[in-house]
């Protein structure tokens, strides 16, 4: 996090839109991706990204340290989607699974790497998803325990047990495909 | 260490999120163990595939827009919500300290004070009946007519001066 995103955050957080707008193109991405790799729905991913960045806004405020930016709007992404899965279950309006990227097996033949990759991730469980895309976002081990609350050898074997299963899941496809 | 003992540490390992003990003793572990070593080969591709791709997602392109958007709503609910709270307040304050004023020594004092003036007014009006003077309260008129529709001109100028420093 550079000097720059810390004076965005402390005029954002003196009311500047501005600064806030900067904010938002600073981390779109970084939101949507977290996101993304949780819901692993595009059309979800974007509304629940927006939302978000709504829930900063009106919680920037409360920010103490302006260092802690990235983490603590990685913990805003990370529970606002997972109670959104929550809140879809409750509803069962639409299957979860049925949105994935899960394609049948003609399709899967077909399929590329970052295809293979987003299948793969898809076959994990929402906690080794939520881990591996903190991870890939560049936060260490003692972060994720922190944004999660749980311990850091939760964390641990978490990310290992996610990896092994990328693993397992990306040579199995590519044994498919070759 | 056996090998199942020392896998559970090859991904913080790969990571480089082991402290300097484990780290160690993974890795004399995989000095003399060539299943480990080509685990941690594989764990390795895994690591850099799922970096190098899920760090190409990026945002749809109108998303910025439309956050700021809905940013923007919620910014206007806020500045509603201040004005309306701040003057609930100036009103709140202005009638208590009002009632307050009235009810103190000093409201008495007040009350005595407006009454003198409402006298003095009235005894001002039948100066000039009295002295046969109607002309002074023509031009008394006039000066409160001209010095009326001077202060409306001059607040009219005010106002136009300032929206087109805000255009």
């Amino acid at each position: 996090m550079n000097q720059n995103d810390i004076d965005l955050i402390r005029h954002a957080r003196k009311g500047s839109t501005e600064a806030f707008t900067a904010i938002v193109r600073n981390y779109k991405n970084f939101v949507y991706r977290t996101v993304l790799a949780i819901l692993q729905n595009r059309q979800d991913s974007e509304d629940v990204a927006q939302e978000v960045f709504i829930k900063a806004y009106r919680a920037l405020a409360g920010l103490r340290d302006a260092r802690t930016f990235p983490s603590w709007l990685a913990q805003i992404a990370t529970r606002t989607a997972l109670d959104f899965i929550q809140s879809k279950r409750k509803n069962q309006t639409v299957e979860l699974d049925s949105e994935k990227f899960v394609v049948n097996d003609d399709i899967h033949r077909a399929a590329n790497i970052r295809l293979d990759l987003e299948n793969a991730l898809g076959h994990l469980s929402e906690e080794h998803r939520v881990v591996t895309i903190l991870r890939v976002n560049g936060f260490d081990y003692e972060e994720i325990a922190q944004i999660l609350g749980i311990p850091i050898g939760t964390v641990r074997s978490r990310l290992h047990n996610a990896r092994m299963h990328l693993r397992q899941l990306l040579q199995d496809e590519r044994g498919d495909n070759g | 260490m056996s090998c199942h003992e020392i896998q559970m540490y090859l991904t913080a390992y790969v990571d480089d999120a082991l402290e300097i003990d484990k780290r160690n003793r993974v890795e004399q572990h995989l000095r003399q163990c060539y299943d480990c070593q080509a685990l941690v080969k594989e764990l390795q591709q895994t690591t850099a595939l799922v970096f190098e791709q899920l760090n190409r997602t990026v945002a749809p392109i109108n998303f910025e827009d439309s956050v700021m958007q809905q940013i923007a709503g919620v910014y206007q609910e806020r500045q509603v919500r201040r004005f309306s709270i701040f003057y609930l307040a100036c009103a709140l304050i202005g009638i208590g300290g009002f009632a307050a004023v009235l009810l103190s020594p000093v409201g008495t004092f007040i009350r005595v004070l407006f009454h003198l003036f409402l006298a003095v007014l009235n005894g001002l009006s039948f100066v000039p009946a009295s002295l046969g003077h109607w002309w002074m309260v023509c031009i008394l008129l006039s000066t409160i007519v001209l010095v009326g529709s001077s202060i409306f001109g001059v607040s009219r100028v005010l106002r136009s001066l300032q929206s087109e420093v805000v255009l």
